[in-house]
């Protein structure tokens, strides 16, 4: 009889992962995978329902990772220089620890797929993010801004950074690799720009 | 003492995964075999996978034996073969 394997498991996530990111959606099919992670299609079916399944299953487990670890340390009370200097660490800590994953979540981002994670990321921002936002706002320290300006303002700058970083080069430069200073001289405009 | 009878309900355990290669390529296919599938006793869910390139037809159940599926799916026209383990 057919048992579920925790490493077994480990290892097909670690391999479809590489495969989508390498080769993209489409080429990716049940079987390529099964022969990449060395396992027979059929077990592959013992733990995913199916090709879509696997996806959902994989993208979830990624974001709500991902989730997890920026909002790691976060108290809805705490400053908003405090959090926001927490958040830009957390999220650089994962990019840089986990590049396959968030590349696979960009893959994945404008299918049907992403639809389905999209209400569990939601319901998280809401509970935590949401609530430290607005205390901040309370007493102060923080414009109110519809949330699309505020995120644009708030993490676009720290992405762009890491864009750069992983590209190795910028316009202005062959060699580029990010660094604490140019990250925390950012993160000061970015809360400069933010403050009532 | 007191002993307890469990019920022969569909344990967890008791459960396999069978799969298979088919043919059942469009809606109009599955819609055709689904009739079979909720009357077969012994099915406790189907799914055929639609986005892959083999349409995999997976079961589960508690004690169908591969074959018995096969007969059922082959006997409305359908390919249906066991993917090894």
């Amino acid at each position: 009889m057919r048992t579920r394997d925790v490493n077994k498991e480990n290892s097909i996530r670690e391999k479809a992962i590489e495969m989508i990111v390498k080769e993209g959606l489409d080429g990716f099919s049940m079987q390529k995978l099964a022969k990449a992670a060395a396992v027979s299609p059929a077990t592959l079916y013992i733990y995913y329902k199916d090709r879509d399944d696997l996806i959902t299953q994989i993208a979830t487990e990624i974001s709500n990772r991902l989730m997890e670890s920026s909002l790691k340390g976060m108290h809805p009370k705490m400053s908003f220089a405090d959090g926001m200097a927490l958040q830009w660490k957390n999220r650089m800590e994962f990019f840089f620890k986990h590049p396959l994953d968030i590349e696979f979540i960009e893959q994945i981002r404008y299918t049907p797929t992403y639809d389905s994670i999209k209400k569990s990321i939601r319901q998280n921002f809401g509970d935590v993010l949401g609530k430290f936002v607005h205390n901040a706002i309370n007493r102060g320290e923080l414009t109110p801004l519809p949330f699309e300006v505020y995120w644009a303002i708030a993490f676009a700058p720290l992405y762009q950074l890491i864009k750069f970083h992983n590209q190795g080069e910028t316009p202005a430069s062959q060699h580029f690799t990010i660094s604490d200073e140019i990250v925390d001289q950012t993160l000061q405009l970015v809360l400069k720009a933010l403050r009532p | 003492m007191q002993t307890i009878i469990k019920p022969a309900s569909y344990s967890e355990q008791n459960v396999q995964v069978l799969v298979f290669r088919t043919n059942l390529v469009s809606a109009k296919d599955i819609w055709r075999i689904s009739p079979l599938m909720s009357v077969t006793p012994g099915i406790l869910k189907w799914n055929v996978d639609q986005h892959d390139i083999d349409n995999v037809l997976r079961i589960e159940t508690a004690w169908l034996l591969p074959e018995d599926i096969i007969r059922i799916v082959t006997a409305v026209g359908y390919l249906c073969e066991e993917l090894p383990d």
